[in-house]
């Protein structure tokens, strides 16, 4: 695995890489070395540093990282200088798309060509899946697109190598759009406290999220889903509830940390996620939920596809496809491709209750009953999402829709995440409803750590995060897509 | 600079703060007694006297200890001890409230039952089957049993070295920190849930060497004749000191995809073990079936908890509740 966020690895790492660009607001360097060589430094540690988070886990794959990088400099500065900007566009796109479909889906479809042709004595690779091969092959594919469409010019080797490898996102996101990155590279602002302050709450608030919350949780969750039909319906139903809690507070916390960690450093990313759970709809759902690749997914497959532009029928089509493209990219696995078709249609049929609907006014009760609704959807398709195959995912749904007796376990640790859930969602709305605002955001409480009440209250999370820590080994989610 | 320092004091100020805090939410949350070397030889060690202690790490249990540092909270208690219960973390009752464990339910029955019987408590964490056996002889003699010794273990397979310092009498006794800094930390909930979650996290790191250390396979011939001279020890106590030494096998139980339980089965370790107790006389109960049967009627399992994964860790009420019964069972059968 390569360095995690919670490991004593990464903190020592963090810790090197935070002093050495601290350096850079001595005086006497500001002084003596001209913006451009700072910068150059300064992006230079960084990328050290991301190889080495990358290369812990298996320093092989860091040439792959490097071979996807030179490619997708190499493609962007021809298209850049228009010099065969088709055939290097084209090779900008595919190439990441091959790697991809080699370590990731290799194995996936030679054996479902051996199912459907029923071909026997035949053997598939043993291929290692490279941690995070989904996220950087897409933040490649997004710099050279970004460049063909003229959003952004090329950048250099160095600049495209630290935007693929940054290692606040580099495992497990935020997919980060070349656009938004790239120009943040072009500033020279020496590090600050207000960032550091923000980010390491930004931090601690996502480390909570995932070891106190998300890791507590999964004992739970992966106790049902391997023995499914050993437990009550009332614990299937809990654990599906718990594992909806776990996969937002495992994925949303491996973001946060990440955002916090870009913004120690002075770099800006968006958020991912905000608040999924209290979405009306799917079409919502997916505003909210890992917003980073919901939107790359609408704005290099979605759109290129033709987008809602050719007709109804071609407009479902495009939306099915991008959904069922979106759940193999998470996992070579029926089981993600089935989540994606599911969401897909649930998103199609949205869109036709919207053409069709006459009343347009929303009530309390109405918009209540519309989140139960979508979160009950929503939980369903997590079924699939998080079952080894098919044959788990319908016993946890028999289970759940057939009541019968088993073990009853009503973890102690569901019941606190979904009242916490439920509270911070009470907050979010009285926060909106404060600040006369139609929408509901969520948000980081962001203290101003001058007050000492707010340092008792950093210290407290902290502290908590280390009293209530789940302590056994538990990967984030995300690594494996 | 000025600011610099004014930020750190402000600092320091809610750190101390902050740790006042914590440790009041931990004194309800981990709340763990001291121990201290126990003279008699009976245990290694017993807990703080007369003591409450709460813990919400694995269950929620509250449990106090009496005047020897043991977890005996039945009120009726008697001078003459009718049956000893020893073992270690499980026969403590460690992670269920003072009246769940099973020595507490047992003196219940018996009273229920018009038994005039009491039984006594001094199962102390960390002290394992060898432990107790090392200690037996001194817990017979402090605490002078009329009719029985249970023994209570969750394992019946042990590592060769251990076995060989039992019987050469050169098994270590568990140290206590009573003094010095150790034991004022140790005072403190929040500093020992940290040392607690920190061991934890480094245990994890250790798994795998330990893992391939119990891949090494046992000379069988050896480890007979250790198991047998330990069991006939223990057949020579009971005899010397004229009272029954029964040993309770609480083993783990699993379950499959179905919810059915998995089949028990022994390693040849573990048939050496029964196999010795059966050749010299030393009564064995084993658990399983027992386990076995309140799955199927209630569908609890005898380990785990409401914030643990089921079927792991510690015995929970119904575990302590069942090993009681069964206890009770061979005692009135005689």
């Amino acid at each position: 695995m390569s360095v995690v966020f919670t490991s004593l690895e990464f903190f020592v790492l963090f810790f090197v890489v935070y002093s050495l660009i601290l350096a850079f607001n001595l005086k006497v360097v500001r002084e003596k070395l001209s913006e451009k060589t700072q910068l150059t430094l300064k992006h230079t540690i960084l990328l050290i540093a991301s190889y080495v988070f990358y290369g812990w886990w298996d320093y092989r794959f860091c040439f792959l990282m490097f071979a996807l990088t030179f490619v997708a400099w190499l493609c962007a500065k021809n298209i850049d200088r228009n010099k065969h900007a088709k055939l290097f566009s084209v090779i900008g796109v595919v190439f990441p798309l091959l790697i991809l479909g080699f370590f990731k889906y290799f194995n996936f479809f030679v054996d479902s060509f051996i199912d459907v042709f029923g071909i026997k004595s035949t053997t598939t690779l043993n291929i290692i899946l490279p941690v995070g091969i989904s996220f950087y092959t897409f933040q490649s594919m997004s710099y050279t697109i970004d460049v063909l469409r003229k959003n952004i010019k090329s950048y250099s080797f160095p600049d495209v190598a630290l935007y693929v490898s940054f290692f606040p996102q580099l495992v497990a996101g935020p997919i980060v759009k070349a656009s938004d990155f790239m120009p943040q590279l072009k500033k020279n602002e020496p590090l600050n406290l207000p960032d550091l302050s923000k980010g390491l709450q930004i931090f601690a608030f996502g480390m909570f999220k995932k070891i106190v919350i998300a890791d507590n949780l999964s004992v739970f969750v992966d106790d049902v889903f391997e023995k499914p039909l050993a437990f009550s319906s009332i614990s299937v139903i809990l654990a599906v509830i718990s594992y909806s809690i776990q996969i937002y507070c495992d994925f949303s916390g491996y973001s946060d940390m990440a955002i916090g960690v870009a913004r120690c450093l002075g770099y800006d990313f968006r958020p991912n996620f905000n608040m999924p759970y209290i979405s009306k709809n799917v079409t919502e759902f997916w505003k909210r939920w890992h917003i980073s690749l919901s939107s790359w997914l609408q704005e290099y497959l979605y759109i290129p596809l033709g987008g809602n532009r050719k007709g109804t029928v071609r407009r479902y089509i495009n939306l099915l496809l991008t959904m069922v493209l979106g759940g193999l990219w998470h996992g070579a696995n029926y089981t993600f491709v089935f989540w994606g078709l599911l969401h897909g249609l649930a998103l199609c049929l949205h869109k036709i209750y919207l053409k069709l609907r006459k009343n347009k006014k929303e009530n309390v009760i109405g918009s209540a009953i519309s989140v139960l609704l979508t979160y009950a959807f929503v939980c369903v398709c997590w079924v699939f999402f998080r079952a080894e195959n098919f044959g788990t995912a319908i016993d946890v749904l028999s289970k759940m829709f057939i009541w019968s007796d088993g073990i009853t376990q009503i973890f102690s640790w569901s019941i606190f995440s979904i009242v916490l859930l439920i509270a911070a969602t009470i907050v979010a709305v009285v926060k909106a409803k404060k600040n006369n605002s139609k929408e509901i955001n969520g948000f980081y409480p962001v203290l101003d750590l001058n007050k000492i009440s707010s340092l008792i209250i950093f210290f407290l999370v902290i502290m908590v995060i280390f009293m209530l820590a789940y302590t056994d080994s538990n990967p984030f989610i995300y690594f494996q897509f | 600079m000025k600011k610099v320092i004014l930020w750190m004091l402000k600092a320091m100020i809610a750190g101390l703060l902050s740790f006042g805090i914590v440790s009041g939410v931990c004194f309800f949350y981990y709340n763990l007694p001291v121990h201290y070397t126990n003279t008699t030889g009976a245990t290694d060690y017993f807990w703080d006297k007369e003591t409450v202690s709460m813990r919400g790490t694995e269950g929620f249990a509250r449990t106090e200890t009496d005047e020897n540092g043991f977890v005996n909270t039945y009120p009726e208690k008697k001078d003459e001890i009718n049956v000893l219960i020893m073992g270690s973390s499980h026969a403590e009752g460690f992670n269920v409230n003072g009246d769940e464990n099973f020595t507490y339910v047992l003196n219940k029955m018996f009273k229920d039952n018009g038994q005039d019987r009491y039984a006594y408590n001094i199962g102390t964490s960390g002290h394992n089957f060898v432990r107790c056996l090392k200690n037996l002889d001194s817990a017979i003699e402090t605490y002078k049993p009329t009719e029985y010794v249970f023994i209570e273990t969750s394992a019946i397979d042990f590592d060769v070295e251990s076995l060989e310092q039992l019987n050469g009498g050169t098994y270590e006794t568990l140290p206590s920190n009573n003094h010095g800094l150790i034991y004022q930390l140790q005072k403190l909930d929040f500093v020992r849930l940290i040392y607690a979650q920190i061991s934890n996290f480094a245990k994890k790191d250790s798994t795998d060497a330990s893992e391939k250390k119990t891949e090494e396979k046992t000379d069988l011939k050896q480890y007979k004749q250790l198991v047998e001279t330990a069991v006939e020890n223990v057949s020579k106590t009971a005899e010397k000191n004229n009272c029954k030494v029964v040993i309770v096998y609480c083993p783990k139980v699993d379950i499959d995809y179905n919810g059915e339980i998995v089949k028990q089965e022994f390693t040849p370790e573990q048939e050496i073990f029964i196999n010795a107790c059966e050749k010299y006389g030393v009564e064995y109960i084993n658990m399983f079936a027992s386990y076995e049967a309140m799955y199927k009627e209630t569908n609890n399992l005898p380990q785990g908890f409401s914030n643990t994964a089921v079927g792991t860790g510690h015995t929970n009420k119904y575990g302590h509740s069942c090993i009681a019964e069964e206890i009770y069972n061979f005692i009135i059968e005689g």
